[in-house]
């Protein structure tokens, strides 16, 4: 379908990272839109953000029914383990952590999200195995 | 209450005889009774479909409760319409709801024989689904799907086309004028209403969006007749629901349940919770409701919303649940109009303060003031409901809030 600049967008930041207006020229020469055009698009949605992402995305949700199951432990450990805090990137680009809302997964809390994939029932043990088969 | 009991009467229910294991392939689905309605609805003169949904009673499950088949009625008038579109609604971003994705996730034949229905009903050839990002987990599988149901479609004669758009984090793409913003490829900005979108939706055409727990009852009516619907449930709230229950429960999880049970025995006897201080129906803009409030009947007529139900107990603080609500809400507001861009940073900033002690007096009636002005004065249902919680909370914990001041 020719409406559908958001795959586009995220097409875009998956092979490069970070959405750069090279990326907003070309989407916009497809289909016919303003370089202006696509940019405001992309800035709308949190996950077409232009601003740059590690290789994996570690989506910690923090929604209430989340929150309550103390995802503070895994934020700790994650800070510690990649040396990068919410919304920073690790210097070789493999990962970025971000605190998001609800994902949908609160039978399963605490939960996250590595790219596309979640994870429920999260704990530190999981999440040093998670950390271990992605590096 | 017994799990075994449980099971055994969930398996009965409309939705759950389908979602409580995962059900592969359309042979499984059809030997649970599966594609009976699209036979049936095949064979049926379109008004007569819509006539029996208007009849069964079924009204929206995503939260706003509209009747589906006068939805439909309307979409269907404009006969001299080039074009009309279904769209299923499955961004279900409303926190601590995941009824959806249990259903996508367990059994996608269900809702896709309802969108298939309502193509026929309403004339429309093609359907949308609009995914939200976090559940892109689900693409392949309902790619896969969508294909098998294209199968289905040519050997019953069918021309309905069925597309799988997927959206990029925002909440407010939930909102029925969003959605359509987003799914023409634009920023998800609500737009005024009226026109209603089966009037002026999707590209200017018709067009009918329906939740997936709501199009996941077609099948059901169709088959077991609209009186038969009729006759689960309560006067207005016609059929069962999906309530997701999380929080401080024991068994967290989906339960299907007639219209009208009563707060207490979904978290109680069903989820397992115990000690009980606040319950949260309908998500962050849901009301919060006290301990005494678990005889009201979950339904239109008491409270219901998207059906996601959390529960906090004692060791919860009350002003900090709203902080994060309100934080929810901060982020999310789409920023189009003022009241909802400025009124939800200034009242996360007010609960932020008061949360680490810096409260004043003053603080309280700022609230409130903010919190009734934005509900009547928001473009949308997003800034309108984002302080429904706030106002209930104020009310029933106003000690909590005194004390922090």
């Amino acid at each position: 379908m020719k409406t559908d600049i958001l795959r586009d967008l995220k097409k875009h930041r998956a092979e490069r990272g970070a959405l750069e207006s090279k990326d907003f020229q070309v989407i916009g020469k497809n289909h016919g839109r303003s370089i202006t055009d696509i940019y405001s698009v992309a800035t709308f949605y949190s996950e077409t953000s232009p601003k740059k992402r590690g290789k994996y995305r570690i989506n910690i949700c923090k929604s209430m029914p989340c929150r309550m199951k103390n995802p503070d432990t895994i934020l700790q450990l994650l800070k510690r383990e990649l040396n990068i805090g919410p919304g920073e990137v690790t210097k070789d680009g493999k990962f970025s952590i971000h605190l998001v809302n609800c994902i949908g997964a609160c039978d399963r809390s605490p939960s996250m999200l590595v790219n596309e994939k979640p994870y429920g029932n999260i704990d530190t043990n999981k999440i040093r195995d998670i950390l271990n088969e992605l590096t | 209450m017994s799990s075994r009991k449980k099971t055994s009467e969930q398996k009965n229910m409309i939705i759950s005889k389908y979602i409580t294991k995962r059900v592969a392939t359309p042979e499984d689905y059809k030997n649970l009774g599966g594609f009976e309605a699209l036979e049936q609805a095949k064979q049926a003169e379109p008004n007569d479909i819509i006539q029996e949904i208007k009849r069964s009673g079924l009204r929206g499950r995503g939260g706003a409760g509209f009747p589906t088949g006068l939805k439909w009625e309307m979409a269907a008038s404009y006969t001299e319409s080039p074009e009309k579109y279904i769209i299923c609604n499955a961004d279900e971003g409303e926190v601590g709801a995941f009824k959806d994705r249990v259903i996508l996730e367990n059994c996608p034949y269900l809702f896709l024989e309802g969108l298939i229905i309502a193509g026929i009903a309403t004339g429309a050839q093609n359907g949308f689904i609009y995914l939200r990002d976090e559940y892109s987990f689900l693409q392949k599988s309902l790619e896969h799907v969508i294909e098998e149901a294209g199968e289905i479609l040519k050997n019953y004669n069918v021309s309905f086309s069925i597309h799988l758009r997927i959206g990029a984090g925002a909440y407010i793409c939930g909102e029925e004028t969003s959605l359509i913003e987003s799914l023409e490829g634009k920023r998800g900005e609500p737009k005024l209403k009226p026109p209603y979108p089966p009037q002026h939706g999707l590209f200017g055409m018709p067009t009918v969006i329906n939740n997936v727990e709501t199009i996941s009852n077609i099948p059901w009516i169709i088959v077991n007749g609209a009186e038969n619907f009729s006759k689960i449930g309560t006067e207005f709230s016609a059929g069962t629901k999906l309530f997701s229950v999380s929080g401080d429960v024991r068994v967290p999880g989906v339960y299907e349940l007639v219209m009208g049970v009563k707060i207490g025995t979904l978290v109680k006897d069903y989820a397992g919770a115990e000690d009980i201080k606040a319950v949260q129906v309908g998500g962050a803009s849901g009301r919060i409701l006290s301990d005494s409030d678990l005889e009201i009947p979950l339904c239109f007529e008491g409270v219901l919303g998207s059906g996601a139900v959390i529960v906090f107990n004692h060791s919860r603080s009350i002003v900090e649940t709203m902080r994060e609500t309100m934080a929810f809400f901060m982020e999310e507001s789409c920023g189009k109009c003022t009241p909802c861009r400025e009124g939800n940073f200034v009242i996360y900033k007010i609960l932020d303060r008061m949360n680490s002690g810096l409260g004043s007096n003053r603080d309280i009636l700022m609230l409130k003031e903010i919190a009734s002005s934005m509900s009547s004065t928001s473009f949308c249902g997003l800034g309108t409901a984002a302080t429904i919680g706030l106002m209930d909370a104020l009310e029933l914990f106003a000690d909590e809030f005194q004390q922090a001041v």
